[in-house]
């Protein structure tokens, strides 16, 4: 939210200048200058001011006023174009946010000035149920499931109850709210006052079974429980509605993760239910400080968002910036992970992902007990860490759970495969259009050999071949069932062997762009495996064109776009770029009884993580047992 | 202007940079020859005669026909050697280019004139690496290039490469690099060395009527074109060339070349033959001869005397690999008598080779004048003094110091 609106200040802020050299004609210049914009460092806060915060939106606003004001005293002739143009788009706002209500309006009855907002249920059945027929359009609209029925009891009383076919779960409504209300209503104590509103009070305390009943009298929440999978229940002369929950649909199983998968650890995932994710993180975390604390997004889709954080270690200022960020989302639909994190995230055009995605509880809970927050969204397996880093990105949970040297031996490869992902490519170009002196004769003439049949360019070969190869990964992923994984692996091999019969790549290339590929899958983190494949194409264009100058160019304009860029106010290369202190677990990680303090850069309001010996059976004590 | 087409412009500002910057120094593998060693020889119709040996690419799986030339030889006639590799270009197809070249050799005649000029380009260029290999032949340039084809390697550069670099086992070739010969040419405290090399052309060897010791004893003493032996690459190294400033002044032979380097420190190690000290006309004891330790120098310069003296120590350890004999040197005090016999017999040959430098060559290609620095306050001062002339009349002394470390397997 906070970029949207800097880019909305700069904007009005440049506009002024860029119109002026619009009558110069300088066309090129503002080409140059909107690209030193997208490059050149931009500070957006100070680094030590923990939460980013937007631009003051106050200011802003009183711009426009003074914009406006100013035309229409007839000042306008001097700030000309610029501002009538932006008084257009003033306009266009004030007439957008005009037509809302109506909108609204239309929901309720035509001609009357209630809304869904204010209507309150009615004491008579058939005013509601009239109500409830035109909010769900029964019944045309099949989902929903209007059941008459008659309570039983002295004087049998007319009732219904309303519910959505197939969130609803048909057993605990037919056994929990139905037959009670049909069978056993009767045999009350007659003492009670069951006129009215109470009656509702008394079938909430004595009759129905339902682990969650709620009274509410606002159509609104009627209306968005009942979308919900809950079972409203309407009492002929009662101005209150017993809302009980049955959720409860068709649910995928827990089972293993499937895009991060680990030898060692627990194998279980998340699923689409937020209720059962939320569930998962708990079993792990057991402890009331535990926060989950839900938000609706979606103007259309209403769908849940959990926030999850310790509330005895993530900092409250980080949290407060996750809710306001996804309350201020406003959009039709947000239903997945992957858009809400486009939503909220700091910089939408750069490649490297400043959110991390991931579907397995235990990672969210280590990273829960970090002090950062996870973003749940029903419907969908994908959790999202806040803040990332970009060393988070290179890590997998099992490399805390595998001994020392095992993780870090893994940590190495990882790094080092990011490398050859990135440029492997680029350095062969380079160094054989360029510094052909750098290699050993023996292969610079093996190369050369082999370039001997082939009649195009080295760069034009390597993206061919590179093309192919994202191709076929493409191609891997989108055909329809188990030929999937075959059709990957064999047209690699066929398409590689026939290319290099044919004369058209050398075999030595066929080696870089196979291993860039491996390399590029043992990227643990998805968004940025993708970000490294793209960035890896900039790196070859430049490498052609200008040798290992070229890749040196890239390699800086991508460390210090990365050392600008932020995720949830926490600089994306910290603890290296800004440093900050760190427990031995950047790169490389420590011993699991060294991480004593939680990461610096997270600002936690409880720094240790265990005390500094946390072997205890190391010190010298009485009680020594007999190891020798 | 909208963000969008923002960013279009953007994009086609960056992508016709790229363009209009075309790939000037780009140029595809298959598209330069590889020259891998050239020679420089007197010309005839101009100043040099330069030979080129270029690389012709082999694709590692075409093994087969293993009878494939792997290189060419082409020579040209110019001014200057970067003339030649250009005139070069108007027969050879590809753009012939040195950065993998990985010898250069002169020939005899034009080291006696002087290496300086040939040098010179060599060092200042960006495509010739300093390690790359300067060597000096006996005979024409031209005719070591075209003779250099290697059997066991697949281009000839990896063979200089291998060859030379089996200094290190060897002790009859030194360590000779462009970079090196370059310092020492203009230092004031040394002089140049540069490996020697030559064709062997099978000439029939002349029964030696000489007695066993001496035979023995010329065992490494050999130069190119001599080592007795049959079949192989027609080239071989054996030896060195010593300068004075720029300009050849004589000869090592393998063996002398042996001692220059234990006295250099340069020596790794080496397997030498010795008569027998108790039946010396017929047995032999064989050494594999490995630097101890680095040699120490003791320099004795008195305020009153014009030249200084040297003691070089030489720390030399030793692996006994044959006792033709059978007597059982490594017992006892026998292993004592052994090692005091070897260290004579090495210092003598030290001392001997010192003796042909002072003498004969009068050239100190040791760089003792490097341990003699420390005794002048000022460079001029050092420069005055002028050691390499001096240094004939200084008194060198070299004394072995010998251990035998392994006896072998037989006890």
């Amino acid at each position: 939210m906070g970029n949207r609106q800097d880019n909305g200040g700069e904007g009005s802020s440049q506009q002024k200048e860029r119109d002026q050299q619009e009558k110069q004609g300088g066309l090129f210049f503002e080409g140059i200058k909107a690209g030193l914009s997208l490059l050149v460092f931009k500070e957006k806060t100070p680094v030590d001011n923990f939460i980013l915060e937007g631009v003051d939106e106050r200011k802003q606003e009183k711009r426009q006023k003074e914009d406006v004001a100013a035309i229409r005293t007839g000042e306008g002739d001097k700030l000309g174009k610029e501002a009538r143009g932006r008084e257009r788009k003033l306009r266009k706002k004030e007439s957008r946010m005009n037509k809302k209500p109506m909108r609204v309006k239309r929901l309720s009855e035509p001609g009357e000035v209630i809304t869904l907002a204010n209507l309150l249920v009615s004491p008579e059945l058939k005013v509601n149920k009239e109500y409830l027929e035109t909010i769900f359009s029964l019944p045309e609209n099949k989902d929903f499931v209007l059941r008459e029925f008659k309570i039983f009891s002295d004087k049998p009383t007319d009732a219904f109850v309303l519910f959505m076919e197939g969130m609803a779960e048909r057993r605990t409504v037919n056994e929990g709210v139905l037959k009670p209300l049909m069978l056993f209503a009767g045999g009350k104590d007659s003492n009670i006052d069951i006129t009215g509103s109470k009656m509702a009070e008394y079938i909430k305390e004595h009759v129905v079974y339902g682990n969650q009943v709620d009274i509410e009298e606002k159509y609104e929440d009627i209306v968005e429980k009942v979308n919900y999978g809950g079972t409203a229940v309407f009492i002929d002369g009662c101005p209150r509605c017993i809302l009980v929950e049955t959720k409860g649909w068709d649910r995928r199983p827990i089972g293993k993760s499937e895009t991060e998968q680990i030898i060692w650890g627990p194998q279980e995932a998340f699923n689409e239910t937020l209720r059962s994710n939320t569930g998962l993180i708990r079993k792990s975390i057991r402890n009331t400080n535990l926060m989950t604390e839900l938000i609706k997004v979606g103007v259309q889709n209403r769908t849940d968002v959990a926030v999850m954080y310790m509330k005895n270690i993530a900092n409250p200022r980080l949290v407060e910036e996750v809710k306001r960020r996804i309350e201020a989302v406003s959009s039709d639909y947000v239903g997945e992970s992957g858009m809400l994190e486009q939503f909220i995230e700091d910089h939408p055009f750069m490649p490297v992902p400043q959110i991390m995605a991931t579907e397995r509880p235990d990672r969210v809970v280590a990273f829960l007990l970090e002090g950062k927050v996870a973003i749940l969204i029903d419907g969908n397996p994908h959790v999202l860490i806040v803040p990332t880093t970009f060393f988070s990105l290179l890590q997998t949970p099992e490399d805390y759970y595998l001994r020392l040297p095992y993780g870090n031996l893994l940590r190495l490869l990882r790094i080092v495969a990011m490398f050859i992902a990135t440029t492997l490519p680029a350095v062969y170009v380079a160094i054989t259009t360029f510094h052909q002196e750098m290699i050993p004769t023996d292969l610079i003439l093996a190369i050369a050999a082999a370039r001997e049949t082939v009649p195009l360019p080295t760069v034009v070969e390597v993206f061919m071949m590179e093309f192919a190869f994202e191709l076929i990964r493409e191609a891997g992923l989108r055909v329809p069932g188990v030929i999937g994984n075959t059709l990957g692996i064999v047209g690699a091999l066929i398409l590689g062997q026939a290319a290099v019969q044919a004369g058209i790549v050398s075999p030595i290339l066929i080696i870089i762009v196979a291993v860039t590929g491996l390399a590029s899958f043992s990227i643990p983190n998805y968004s940025m495996a993708f970000a490294l494949r793209g960035i890896r194409f900039l790196f070859t264009i430049l490498a052609a064109a200008f040798g290992f100058l070229g890749v040196s160019a890239v390699f800086f304009i991508i460390l210090s776009s990365l050392s600008s860029m932020k995720s949830f106010g926490v600089p994306l290369l910290v603890p290296k770029g800004p440093k900050t202190k760190t427990e031995s677990d950047v790169v490389l990680r420590g011993p699991v009884w060294s991480m004593e303090e939680r990461p610096d850069y997270l600002d936690t309001l409880n720094r240790r993580r265990q005390p500094r010996i946390s072997r205890k059976w190391t010190v010298e004590s009485e009680k020594r047992g007999d190891d020798n | 202007m909208g963000k969008g087409s923002k960013m279009v412009l953007l994009l086609v500002c960056l992508f016709s940079l790229l363009i209009t910057a075309g790939c000037w120094g780009a140029r595809e593998t298959d598209e330069l020859g590889y020259v891998l060693s050239l020679g420089i020889d007197k010309g005839v119709e101009n100043v040099i005669q330069v030979t080129f040996q270029i690389a012709i690419p082999q694709s590692p799986e075409g093994g087969g026909g293993g009878d494939k030339e792997n290189n060419i030889v082409v020579s040209v006639e110019a001014a200057s050697l970067f003339g030649a590799l250009q005139l070069a270009n108007s027969f050879v197809s590809r753009e012939l280019t040195l950065i993998h070249n990985r010898a250069v050799i002169v020939s005899e005649e034009i080291a006696r004139e002087g290496i300086s000029k040939y040098l010179e380009p060599l060092v200042r260029s960006r495509d010739i690496r300093r390690n790359t290999f300067f060597l000096v032949t006996r005979g024409k340039a031209k005719e070591f290039v075209e003779s250099n084809q290697p059997l066991l390697e697949r281009n000839a550069a990896r063979d200089f490469e291998l060859l030379l670099a089996g200094r290190k086992v060897v002790g009859f070739i030194p360590d000779s690099i462009i970079n090196d010969i370059h310092r020492s040419v203009n230092d004031y405290g040394r002089e140049a060395i540069i490996a020697l090399v030559g064709v062997n052309n099978g000439k029939e060897g002349e029964e030696k009527q000489e007695d066993y010791q001496t035979i023995v004893k010329s065992e490494m003493a050999l130069s190119p074109n001599e080592v007795p032996r049959e079949g192989g690459n027609k080239i071989e190294a054996i030896g060195l060339a010593a300068f004075r400033g720029d300009r050849l002044k004589g000869y090592l032979n393998g063996l002398e070349t042996g001692y220059y380097q234990m006295i250099t420190g340069d020596f790794k190690s080496a397997i030498y033959s010795f008569p027998d000290p108790e039946k010396s006309d017929e047995y032999l004891i064989v050494v594999k001869v490995t630097k101890g330790r680095n040699p120490q120098f003791k320099v004795v310069f008195e305020e009153g005397k014009v030249v200084p003296s040297f003691e070089v120590t030489l720390v030399l350890e030793g692996e006994i690999l044959s006792i033709q004999s059978g007597l059982e040197y490594e017992k006892g005090s026998k292993e004592k008598e052994l090692e005091e016999y070897l260290a004579r017999y090495l210092a003598s040959g030290a001392n001997d080779v010192i003796k042909k430098t002072q003498n004969e060559l009068a050239c100190d290609i040791f760089g003792l004048g490097d341990k003699l620095r420390k005794y002048f306050w000022t460079f001029q001062e050092w420069k005055d003094y002028n050691w390499l002339e001096k240094y004939p009349s200084a008194e060198v002394n070299v004394k072995v110091n010998f251990m035998i470390r392994r006896t072998g397997l037989l006890s």
